[in-house]
């Protein structure tokens, strides 16, 4: 559409816009939160007394202590304890809650606070859990019937947290007749989705209403999870989220709300509950997983068959993980024509940090070794990986999964756009160095549950207020959203204002994840502004005294005719512009008042058929690769966003350039690593996220905007598409430089130097 | 822990305050950028912290020309070390790996009698100093102690400072023809560093960061055995930078390119 500054650019540079972290309420008090040093122990007994009498404390909350409150928290899998009680099921969990008048105060007395552990065996990665006897979780909690979207949580508690499958054709078969059969495992490590801000929670219990200010992606998932702790109806909980430091998926759904709302609860006061880096890693990360493909090809490179078996490490509470374990099965085999498929997934429980959602959701995992094994599969086969995956890929309206949305993007041209560009700055490696170019595609059946209501007021001057309960966490969602709105209304930007989400007064909205704002809100937000059209339509006619079928919109005026008004012209068919301002002064008689708008979207019309888009990820990278060091330094990145229609063509190049940064910081820092019960590397200091000095040398960002998207004007969702094929392309491409296929992320130079060494002894011994 | 304990602060305005205050509990601190972590961590305690940022005696960087050396004040950042004419003229390598310590922030703050006196042995200015020979005044109320930088750093995170002692200035020799410092910095602190002079006559190695501290050797020129012999007998450490075998790798192909040598 058009560039447009983001509305919140003076507040944020300023330092002025407001984060969860700054909230405060009167009568504030500060919690400190005991974790466990354990991963997996039975708790003997806490002795709290010291504690209870240092100074400032109001109160130290235990499990006990929490009543008639739902003890346990989780969307899908209710297991999720507030506080953990009777065992710990990973190291850094919630054991006790100290609540003082001050952060210090609660910081000392939470170190007099003494937990008597009795332990258990810690399972801390998914081949011994699901090897062992001993159970991370004793018992089930799932309810019979219980599900959430197509999810049926498992009920078995074998250290099983989901199991699922997809599977067409006979795959068997097909791979026993192919020519050529690949195979591929990966290892993708455990990441942090790390964020600027850290999780935060503000929460005010007094009787009859609980009030949350928080770092939540999805408030209104929140209010129900809090409704139901705290049998309270929706209406009497109220989830505020001002802007997020960063989400990435880790702040989705319930994270700290609880323990802030308990410990309120029971102190009586507002209870503030902040988190450093560390606590932030042991409250969510991402899955790791390993995966393994087999691939069969015919005699011409055609994909007859894959056979994909995934398996999660997804800590010790589900979360969301059983969700993306479903849409990591969907995202594993790729946008590739497919006659037959078995793929198996398991997301097994460790005595390790909760996973749960993580930009890509499932894609990243999945795709390193359905990409990477088209690669080997193209040094097998004798073509280029190009045009083996050329030869594979789905044409658009093509079906991935039957029952769900055609293709609504051209991969091969997308693919093609990747390869040009890649080829274009293509350089000789400097001496001492290697150097290597792969590609990587990817489908993802956005998660974009078709569930939005957006309101548009328009007041006196005819400016505009937009509400929707989407989470500003950076992507810049309220300046697309408010030019998406100044376009259908015909006003200038500057005159939509957009605030935070708010349950008590913005509108429902199922979540802020999947890539899915500009797409489905957008959407409601169009239709909230065709409802307002309407509206003022109606009050025009109605203040004329005319039909309203008399009554034209065109060019943002209402045409109403001249006759009617009252007022001489030359023809009864003559008609003038009212401006919507008028409309609404004319209708009040005053200069006041204001016409509201309202917008749903529902599993209906454009998004009928899900997914609402498929968001594709086609990128390509060329490394370098120091021989001495095993450095690796990307020397270009190329992104494809194929958005279908950019509404905002700068936000939309960000989020693709930062979610394929993220995707570098996969394969070539990041890896949250537990040496026995606990992170070696609770820090930003050793966990390594990418820096300025990482960024790519060349970056080359394309849009592909062919129109072809549900969404408004044709647009689809970015924000995930560019991290998923990253990893593997990274993977490849370092493959192809050294010599060696990388089966393991990140590529961290003693990895690659041990990968170069292989080579050597490799070359040397053959 | 994201919040640090209440402790006291003892502002000094002079070296003799400072002396006078500092002690077991009393830890000094100038720009805090490895005391605050640490004490974020648990691992140090100190019931207050002695601000030395104000004692002028240890802010000095003074050029003794007919000594030939460039004496620095404990309390000078490693920014006004690394942009000081003075120290860009006399010891250019030094002022280099000044500037490439850490991140903009630990080089506005950080100074360089806290990366010496924390003994990180991640770390740039101690594996520089001990090759360009520097000496460290070292004093207490009861007088000065004049240290090499290897008496100085004796182990990983260890110093041979009392409690009562005070950096106060390290001095240097200005730096001599043929002396480099390269470092492997994949991480937050360097994995690896090499300070090197070499000369027709002399190879001086010192190795610094993969060790527990810097380690020097002195070699005549051309001698790879000795210099093989050295690198074998080097005590690398294992952590998330990597295993000793690949240090070790990575410390060879470092030195045949920086000595014009070959397997």
């Amino acid at each position: 559409m058009t560039a447009a500054p983001r509305s919140d650019a003076w507040e944020k540079v300023t330092g002025r816009a407001c984060y969860a972290v700054d909230a405060a309420l009167p009568n504030m008090a500060h919690a400190a939160v005991v974790r466990s040093e354990r991963a997996h122990a039975r708790i003997v007994g806490i002795d709290r007394a010291e504690a209870e009498a240092a100074p400032g404390v109001i109160a130290v909350v235990t499990a006990e202590d929490l009543g008639d409150l739902g003890r346990r928290f989780g969307h899908i899998v209710p297991d999720h304890a507030i506080l953990a009680e009777g065992k710990v099921r990973y190291f850094g969990e919630p054991v006790t809650v100290v609540v003082a008048e001050t952060p210090h105060q609660a910081a000392d007395a939470a170190e007099l606070v003494w937990v008597d552990y009795d332990d258990l065996p810690a399972l801390t990665d998914a081949a011994t859990a699901l090897a062992s006897d001993v159970l991370i979780h004793e018992q089930s909690y799932v309810e019979p019937g219980q599900k959430f979207l197509d999810v049926a949580p498992a009920a078995s508690t074998d250290n099983v947290a989901h199991r699922n499958e997809l599977a067409w054709g006979d795959a068997e078969a097909a791979l026993a007749a192919a020519a050529t059969v690949v195979e591929t495992t990966t290892t993708f490590p455990l990441v942090y989705g790390y964020a600027m801000e850290t999780y935060n929670a503000l929460a005010d219990w007094q009787p009859g209403s609980l009030h949350v200010v928080s770092t939540a992606q999805h408030p209104l998932m929140v209010r129900r999870e809090l409704a139901r702790m705290f049998s309270l109806p929706l209406a009497a909980v109220r989830v505020e989220v001002p802007y997020i430091g960063g989400g990435y998926g880790s702040k989705s759904y319930t994270k700290l709300e609880p323990l802030a709302a308990a410990a309120s609860w029971v102190a009586g006061r507002p209870v503030k509950v902040t988190t450093d880096v560390e606590a932030a890693m042991y409250t969510t990360r991402a899955d790791g997983a390993l995966v393994t493909v087999r691939t069969g090809f015919d005699s011409g490179g055609r994909i007859v068959a894959r056979d994909i078996d995934i398996r999660f490490d997804t800590g010790a509470y589900a979360d969301n993980s059983p969700l993306v374990l479903t849409k990591s099965i969907n995202r594993s085999f790729g946008p590739y024509r497919m006659p037959n498929l078995r793929v198996r997934g398991v997301a097994a429980y460790t005595n390790t940090s909760p996973a749960s959602s993580y930009r890509g959701f499932g894609a990243p995992q999945a795709a390193l070794a359905g990409e990477l094994n088209m690669d080997m599969a193209a040094e097998e086969l004798g073509i280029d990986p190009v045009e083996l995956r050329r030869r594979n890929l789905l044409a658009p309206g093509d079906t991935l999964i039957e029952g769900k949305r055609p293709l609504d993007a051209d991969l091969v041209a997308d693919l093609d756009a990747v390869a040009a560009a890649l080829e274009q700055h293509a350089a000789e490696p400097t001496p001492g160095t290697l150097r290597g170019r792969a590609v990587a595609v990817t489908a993802s059946d956005a998660g974009a549950s078709p569930i939005s209501t957006a309101q548009v007021r328009m007041h006196a001057d005819g400016s505009v207020t937009l509400l929707v309960s989407s989470t500003e966490m950076g992507q810049g969602s309220r300046t697309a959203l408010a030019q998406i709105a100044a376009r259908e209304l015909c006003v200038p930007i500057e005159a939509v204002a957009v605030g935070q989400s708010d349950t008590r007064f913005t509108p429902f909205e199922w979540t802020t994840g999947a890539s899915r704002t500009t797409t489905v809100v957008g959407l409601a937000v169009q239709a909230a502004c065709a409802d307002l059209w309407d509206n003022l339509r109606d009050r025009a006619a109605e203040s004329a005294g005319v039909p309203v079928d008399e009554v034209r919109v065109s060019d943002g005026l209402i045409h109403v005719p001249l006759a009617a008004r009252g007022e001489s012209g030359s023809g009864a068919d003559t008609v003038s512009g009212l401006t919507p301002a008028e409309v609404i002064r004319q209708w009040f008689g005053a200069d006041a008042g204001e016409v509201v708008g309202v917008g749903v979207v529902r599993r209906d019309g454009a998004t009928a058929v899900l997914p609402p888009f498929w968001e594709i990820g086609a990128v390509g990278v060329e490394v370098s690769v120091d021989e001495a060091t095993g450095e690796v330094t990307v020397e270009h990145l190329v992104t494809v966003g194929d958005v279908g229609y950019a509404v905002n063509p700068d936000l939309v190049k960000g989020q693709d350039l930062g979610a394929a940064t993220q995707g570098l910081g996969i394969a070539l820092w990041e890896e949250m690593v537990y040496d026995g019960e606990q992170l070696t590397n609770p820090n930003l200091v050793e966990y390594r996220v990418p820096r300025l000095r990482d960024a790519p040398r060349r970056v080359t960002s394309v849009l592909a905007e062919r129109g072809d998207g549900a969404g408004p004007y044709g647009a689809t969702g970015a924000g995930e598409g560019a991290l998923n094929p990253v990893p593997a392309a990274v993977a490849a491409a370092v493959g192809r430089a050294v010599g060696i296929w990388p089966t393991e992320l990140p590529l961290t130079p003693p990895r690659v130097w041990s990968l170069l060494q292989q080579a050597q002894q490799f070359l040397g011994g053959g | 822990m994201a919040v640090l304990p209440e402790l006291g602060l003892v502002r000094s305005a002079d070296l003799d305050e400072a002396l006078a205050a500092v002690g077991y509990d009393h830890a000094p601190y100038a720009g805090g950028t490895e005391l605050v972590p640490a004490m974020g961590l648990g691992l140090r305690r100190p019931v207050a912290i002695v601000d030395l940022k104000r004692v002028e005696a240890l802010k000095g960087i003074e050029v003794d020309a007919e000594g030939g050396t460039v004496t620095i004040g404990a309390a000078v950042t490693h920014r006004r070390l690394s942009d000081h004419p003075d120290v860009q003229e006399h010891l250019p390598t030094l002022a280099a790996a000044a500037s490439r310590v850490g991140n903009a922030r630990v080089r506005s703050t950080g100074t360089v009698g806290g990366n010496l006196c924390f003994a990180e042995p991640r770390s740039d200015l101690g594996c520089v100093l001990l090759a360009l020979g520097a000496t460290a005044e070292v004093r207490s109320a009861g007088g000065a102690r004049f240290l090499r930088i290897d008496e100085l750093i004796v182990g990983a995170f260890e110093t041979s400072l009392t409690e009562n002692e005070i950096l106060v200035s390290v001095t240097v020799p200005f730096e001599p023809p043929g002396m480099s410092y390269w470092k492997l910095q994949s991480y937050e602190r360097p994995t690896l560093g090499v300070a090197l002079v070499v000369t027709a006559e002399q190879w001086e190695v010192t190795v610094g960061a993969a060790t527990e501290r810097p380690t020097r050797a002195v070699l005549a020129a051309g001698d790879t055995a000795g210099l093989a012999d050295f690198v074998d007998g080097l005590e690398l450490s294992d952590d998330m930078t990597g295993p000793p075998d690949y240090k070790r790798s990575v410390l060879r192909a470092h030195l045949e390119r920086a000595l014009g040598t070959t397997r």
